[in-house]
């Protein structure tokens, strides 16, 4: 049985994608921008995701001192940070398709009143930073250690997918004619995927334990 | 892999300030006291903050006493209660998000009289006295066994945790002026993460005194 001992590219970029990416947060902005100008809806994008940057790297940065300075183990991380993840996918499997939401304003009415702290709550938190991805974020950066070639990997895949969310936000217009259907059975079959995923971190992290023998088929 | 033999300070006091801390108090007390005056805001945070501190030293007083008879084992003990502070944490993590309730009254109106039911409930229980903060305190009381010193040190993180948490409700208005909601989430996830990871670490502990886990495993 493989155990993850360095960081690989694709294994954090699939998980961050899953987590943080723009598949969790295109339907707030889009729900929240509605009948937004241009301007506004790109200057809600860039502040969202500034801030969302921030966060992560932030949280990135400071979570491997702490945990280093609680005496947690990788194991214990990579456990953790497992299940929790598949509890996300797991939410997502289950959760009934829901309808569109409603328009936020009825047709031909005065455009509502937007404000730019919608980049902050609810787009930047939890849009585009959730739970699950800050546990997904512990991970590799426990996985990375003192590494800092694989924390500036870490942190490199980090920004490409903030790069993704900015671009998914910036072009939410042709997004927003995409059927919703495709979207949600995308969804679906994605969060399958990372529970997954997700179950062989919990293997990795319990050979890493000592629980599970490394030559187990 | 690190086994808890004894009690020491830092451990202690880390556990008690995430599973008894002022950080999970300060959302439903600013909510259960919204539009109240600041006396008797005050008058509910220092009696929620004193049941909340009659019942923690009992349990630590009682526990060990009642664990014993019972013949459950220090290893039982951290491996139920990483289990229930993983839980407390999963939940937290799972929670879906929810807007900012509305303002309980319209502006300018009188403010709200206060029930002392409201300092046992929700306040001293759950919100200060919570589950995996009885589970820490059995723990650390079951591993500090009859030696008093360590006892004392358990009681004495207990009441320094207390007082942090009576400092914090009297000042929430404040806390709560200064910090944005979105930020105070982003700082409750990343505990709820670290926490997670702690209590895995806990029942990896836990596993290593029942034999089940080789300590040597990284």
């Amino acid at each position: 049985m493989q155990v993850l001992t360095q960081v690989s590219i694709l294994d954090a970029f699939i998980i961050f994608l899953f987590t943080l990416g723009p598949l969790n947060a295109w339907g707030s902005f889009a729900q929240a921008t509605r009948g937004a100008g241009q301007a506004f809806c790109h200057s809600v994008a860039w502040r969202a995701t500034a801030t969302a940057t921030a966060i992560v790297i932030g949280v990135g940065l400071f979570s491997s001192v702490v945990l280093e300075h609680w005496r947690v183990s990788v194991a214990a991380v990579v456990v953790s940070g497992s299940i929790i993840i598949f509890c996300q996918s797991w939410q997502m499997i289950m959760k009934p398709p829901a309808p569109a939401p409603p328009p936020l304003q009825p047709q031909g009415a005065e455009p509502a009143h937007f404000r730019t702290a919608l980049a902050y709550f609810p787009l930047a938190v939890p849009g585009l930073v959730t739970a699950p991805g800050l546990a997904a974020i512990l991970v590799f950066m426990a996985i990375a250690g003192g590494d800092w070639r694989q924390t500036g990997v870490v942190l490199g895949v980090l920004l490409v997918i903030m790069a993704l969310n900015l671009v998914a936000f910036l072009k939410i217009e042709a997004i927003r004619r995409a059927p919703s259907a495709v979207l949600k059975v995308v969804g679906w079959v994605l969060a399958v995927l990372q529970a997954m995923e997700a179950v062989q971190y919990l293997v990795n992290g319990l050979v890493r334990a000592g629980v599970l023998n490394p030559l187990s088929p | 892999m690190f086994v808890l033999t004894q009690v020491s300070i830092p451990d202690v006091f880390l556990i008690f300030f995430l599973t008894l801390g002022p950080l999970k108090a300060l959302g439903p007390f600013a909510q259960a006291t919204r539009g109240a005056d600041p006396a008797s805001r005050r008058r509910v945070a220092r009696r929620a903050t004193a049941i909340a501190t009659g019942i923690v030293i009992a349990v630590a007083l009682f526990s060990s006493v009642v664990l014993e008879q019972w013949r459950v084992s220090v290893a039982a003990l951290v491996v139920s209660g990483s289990i229930i502070l993983f839980c407390q944490s999963l939940h937290m993590i799972m929670e879906t998000p929810a807007p900012a309730p509305a303002p309980r009254e319209p502006q300018g109106a009188e403010p709200v009289p206060l029930t002392a039911a409201l300092a046992y409930f929700p306040l001293a229980v759950p919100a200060l006295v919570t589950a995996p903060g009885i589970a820490a305190i059995v723990a650390f009381i079951a591993i500090a066994r009859d030696d008093w010193r360590q006892t004392g040190l358990v009681l004495m993180v207990l009441l320094v945790i207390m007082a942090l948490n009576l400092l914090t409700l009297w000042n929430a208005e404040a806390i709560l002026r200064r910090v944005p909601p979105p930020l105070l989430r982003v700082v409750g996830w990343v505990m709820a993460v670290l926490q997670a990871a702690l209590a895995i670490q806990y029942l990896f502990n836990g596993l290593v005194r029942i034999g089940v886990l080789h300590p040597l495993g990284s």
